[in-house]
């Protein structure tokens, strides 16, 4: 057997078995989101019985976009008295501060507070202007929102009584839509990416081990847990990764609230997508080798699957598709032969079949989302989108590593906003105005 | 403006001479040399069955070692003065104009079919058309041959000097092959079978044959094909042995091997072809069973790759066999034309070509030894033609020892010579630099001298096959392939079933017209 054989059947074997597990995932994740669907999410409390929920949103330059974010939370159906939004303005160049006086201004019967950093204090990334925030905030209910977020008016509700509903909660997550979906295709790949993970990895995970991972935005976390972790960890570019598995270590578990929705703007231009992917991944490779010892710690329960699945994402299916592209490009350049027994082409074929038809599903429980187009999409991205993948997690596990060779300290790369016309967003965010 | 003008003339003068010039440059290197042969066909025969009888026609020419340019009558009419030897496909729906080509002809004129419309060059034809006639026809070795033939206007040349065979139809009788001077006329009207191939073969043979003295004698070579290393070692020896014992040369075709060199199986054979080779045996490459589409360079690097295992088991194959297909392949003759002998393993591929391809100019003016098949006038395959080089296959897989041995004493007897390949010079040359020579004294592989000796060797027969690691997972991809696809069936029907009723959902929440506004709430509070 060829080496080119060897690899093949690393790559078949590995390929499957992650596809499989994510179709478990799937299908978990479609029956929790199916259930969710039946009702609106709603726990009815007193009105008294409310806690004050602190806001934290931190933000670095994002005048375009931090006005609308702001009425946004402004909007809330929460009882105003209730809630207090902190703005961390970290470090900003441009009017940030200007934006928030006016806001504030006009809204005298909100608790709006503006906390501006320099350069000293700030500016080294979320985790820290998260903590300065977290540090003045009165609420026992911490709510996080990036400042590119548009939350629906109940968001804020839903998550919090939900919380309140179990004390075995150490969180509860909204879910995240793209309000730029029509952007460019990069938008809509991105689009599509998010409620399929939504689906398969957040609801599958919490379907069936209780688990979920903070998304960075649109959550709601208990103020005493984050007293016990001491806070955000600043060396984390995945902040939210990285507090979500100290939370699973406290024995608490984070829901997933499908009906709590924020709209959000994505990355439309590929170099701007590209480097928040790498940041991103970059941030869960540190969470990834910084838990992965509690996989063979009998008393981490349910989290064991999570380190695991970070560790097969990260190296079995990276190395997989990468051997998969070297040996089918290998053989189009007719470098590589291989001639595995019993192996047909079929095989490949129903791979794609079952990737399209995973997206479709998750893709089914959304308005507007399940169509031809989004057939042909899925399939698309499959080719090319996909692909990038590879590279992003490539060029992650490279810096990673000469990060750590070297002893570089690690840099936050802020993405890139950009002000959204109407004929890019989503047809629900155009619907609500 | 004098300038003006005589710049105009310039340079409508250089334009001209560029033009021309190049015309002729592109002419003269579109202008293939004319082939050693035109074969001329009635536009009528464009037919399945005439195609037929093309391929068959050259199938015969090519293992004759000449070329042949196809042209119908139409366009062959312009071209027929280029060539020193016609062939004329007569049939009783060509109209006079045959003869008018035919007698301006100042070459040899070979006329297969009817012989009507030719009496001009002498050639008397019968009344009797399309009706079938018993054949005979006696070969050099003395073995006659009868056939039952259709005939379409059978004739002869009034005057011949030359005449064989017999064709006995209702109605009269002609000699199946009458000469005169430098023209022939064979009264056969179908080429495709055996009878029919081998008549052609003899006779065309002697048509281009330019010296009055007696045609050369080619050999014949019995070849033991398609031998792969995991058939038996012993009944190879055997039969080694027998012919080693009865002083008769072969040649023994090997598969090429590319993996497992290390298994006693194979050992064991190259034991045996060792004492073959050692033993007056030649051992020939039998080509990798590849598809059509393959590169040259792949195919290169198979060949060699499988030439180098063998080396390395001191066994030297002298020459390639090849399917006649590549023959056909531009791309790969560079490959054939890196090897002295060529054993041609059919001839199916002719039939799969159209008349256009059948000039192998390029491919006959390589120079290589090419043995064909030999044609199969009865069923031992043994050839009564010593026209050109012919290959008898032995295959030992589908062959029971009887018939083995049958074919064996057939060819013994034949009064055909066999030849062995070791009786020629022969030069194989590979990839990297590798190359073989035999120079009829000494086997030099890559300039070092290889000796012939047999010396037993030892060799592992408590061999660790590995076959827990190695058959199992490849017996379970297969089970494992099929279970993957199953699965994935599985998946996508769930899949559906769940997306319906996803769907279903979807429709209730917000498709469903809201009758009591009271309960209505959950249809507005979702944007989603």
């Amino acid at each position: 057997m060829s080496a080119a054989e060897i690899i093949s059947l690393y790559a078949i074997a590995a390929i499957w078995f992650m596809m499989i597990l994510n179709v478990i995932l799937s299908i978990g994740g479609f029956i929790y989101i199916y259930r969710c669907n039946k009702s609106d999410g709603n726990i009815p409390m007193d009105e008294k019985d409310y806690p004050m929920v602190s806001i934290l949103v931190p933000a670095h330059n994002e005048a375009l976009v931090l006005k609308r974010t702001v009425q946004a939370l402004l909007s809330f159906d929460y009882p105003k008295e209730k809630y207090e939004i902190i703005v961390v303005n970290d470090n900003s160049s441009d009017n940030t501060e200007e934006i928030l006086s006016d806001l504030a201004a006009s809204h005298p019967d909100h608790r709006l507070i503006c906390l501006s950093t320099d350069k000293v204090v700030g500016g080294t990334g979320k985790s820290n202007a998260l903590n300065i925030g977290y540090s003045i905030a009165k609420g026992s209910v911490i709510a996080i929102y990036d400042a590119d977020n548009t939350p629906e008016k109940p968001a804020l509700r839903l998550l919090v009584e939900n919380l309140m509903a179990d004390e075995k909660l150490g969180a509860v997550i909204g879910k995240f839509r793209t309000r730029n979906r029509n952007a460019s295709i990069l938008s809509r790949f991105v689009n599509i990416e998010t409620l399929s993970h939504q689906c398969t990895n957040q609801a599958g995970r919490y379907f069936f081990f209780r688990l979920c991972t903070i998304p960075g935005t649109n959550y709601v976390i208990r103020r005493d847990i984050i007293e016990k972790v001491g806070g955000w960890d600043v060396k984390a570019l995945s902040e939210d990764t990285e507090i979500s598995f100290r939370i699973y270590r406290m024995g608490y578990y984070i829901k997933l609230l499908p009906q709590a929705v924020t709209w959000e703007q994505e990355p439309h231009l590929l170099p701007i997508w590209f480097k928040q992917r790498v940041r991103w991944a970059k941030g869960n490779i540190y969470v990834m080798i910084k838990n992965f010892k509690y996989t063979f710690d009998k008393e981490a329960g349910a989290m064991r699957f999570d380190t695991l699945y970070y560790a097969l994402v990260y190296s079995i299916m990276l190395t997989s598709l990468i051997a998969s592209d070297m040996i089918f490009l290998g053989g189009m350049l007719g470098l590589v032969t291989v001639k595995l027994g019993g192996f047909t082409p079929m095989l490949w074929g129903m791979a794609i079949v079952v990737f399209v038809a995973n997206i479709m599903l998750t893709l089914s429980l959304e308005k507007n989302e399940f169509s031809l187009e989004s057939l042909g999409l899925a399939t698309l991205m499959l080719f090319t989108y996909a692909k990038l993948w590879v590279v992003v997690v490539a060029k992650a596990a490279w810096d990673s590593t000469l990060d750590a060779v070297l002893k570089r300290e690690v840099k936050w790369d802020k993405t890139v906003r950009y002000v959204e016309t109407a004929s890019e967003q989503a047809p629900a965010v155009k619907n609500n105005g | 403006m004098r300038f003006n003008t005589f710049a105009k003339h310039l340079i409508l003068i250089l334009l001209l001479v560029c033009f021309t010039g190049r015309g002729v440059l592109v002419r003269a290197e579109e202008e293939p040399e004319p082939a050693d042969i035109l074969v001329i066909y009635p536009a009528a025969m464009n037919l399945k069955d005439s195609a037929d009888n093309l391929s068959s026609l050259a199938q015969v020419i090519t293992s004759l070692g000449y070329t042949a340019d196809f042209a119908d009558m139409e366009s062959g009419r312009a071209e027929v003065w280029k060539y020193a030897n016609l062939i004329f496909l007569n049939s009783s729906e060509v109209e006079r104009d045959s003869y008018s080509l035919a007698e301006g002809f100042s070459g040899q004129l070979l006329i297969l079919g009817s012989a009507d419309h030719f009496r001009g060059i002498g050639l008397k034809a019968a009344e009797t058309r399309a009706v079938k006639a018993e054949a005979v026809y006696t070969f050099p070795d003395q073995t006659e041959y009868h056939a039952s033939i259709p005939v379409d206007h059978p004739g002869a040349f009034e005057e011949a000097d030359t005449a064989a065979g017999l064709a006995e139809f209702s109605g009269g009788e002609v000699p199946l092959v009458s000469a005169v001077n430098k023209n022939r006329y064979i009264a056969l009207t179908d080429y495709t079978t055996e009878f029919a191939k081998a008549v052609l073969s003899q006779e065309i043979a002697a048509w281009l044959w330019p010296y009055e003295s007696r045609m050369h004698v080619y050999t014949e070579y019995v070849v033991f094909d398609e031998v792969y290393p995991f058939e038996d070692p012993y009944r190879l020896r055997r039969f080694v042995d027998l012919m080693t014992e009865q002083k008769m040369s072969y040649v023994i075709s090997v598969m090429p091997i590319y993996q497992n060199q290390d298994y006693p199986a194979m050992q064991q054979f190259c034991e045996v072809l060792r004492f073959a080779q050692a033993n007056g045996g030649s051992i020939v490459l039998h080509a990798p069973i590849v598809q059509n589409g393959i590169k040259p360079e792949e195919l290169s690097e198979k060949i060699t790759e499988a030439a180098l295992n063998y080396f390395e088991n001191e066994v030297y194959p002298l020459a390639l066999e090849i399917p006649s297909e590549w023959i056909f392949r531009e791309d790969l003759l560079p490959i054939l034309g890196r090897n002295r002998t060529l054993i041609f393993s059919d001839t199916d591929a002719f039939a799969s070509h159209s008349v256009r391809e059948y000039s192998l100019q390029k491919f006959i003016s390589m120079g290589n030894l090419r043995i064909f098949p030999s044609i199969h006038l009865e069923e031992t395959g043994i050839s009564h033609l010593s026209v050109n080089s012919t290959a008898v296959f032995v295959n030992l897989a589908e062959l029971e020892d009887e018939e083995v041995l049958k074919r064996i004493s057939t060819a013994k007897n034949a009064p055909i010579p066999m030849q062995s390949l070791w009786d020629s010079d022969q030069a194989m040359f590979f990839d990297g630099g590798n190359v073989l020579v035999w120079n009829g004294s000494s086997l030099l592989v890559n300039g070092e001298q290889k000796f012939l000796e047999y010396v037993p060797k030892e060799y592992d027969k408590d061999h660790d096959y590995q076959r827990n690691v190695y058959y199992r997972f490849v017996a379970n991809i297969r089970n494992q392939n099929y279970f993957l696809i199953g699965i994935s069936l599985l998946i996508v029907t769930m899949f559906l079933v769940m997306g319906y009723y996803s769907r279903k959902q979807m429709h209730r929440r917000f498709l469903v017209p809201v009758k009591d506004a009271s309960k209505g709430k959950e249809n507005d509070d979702v944007s989603g």
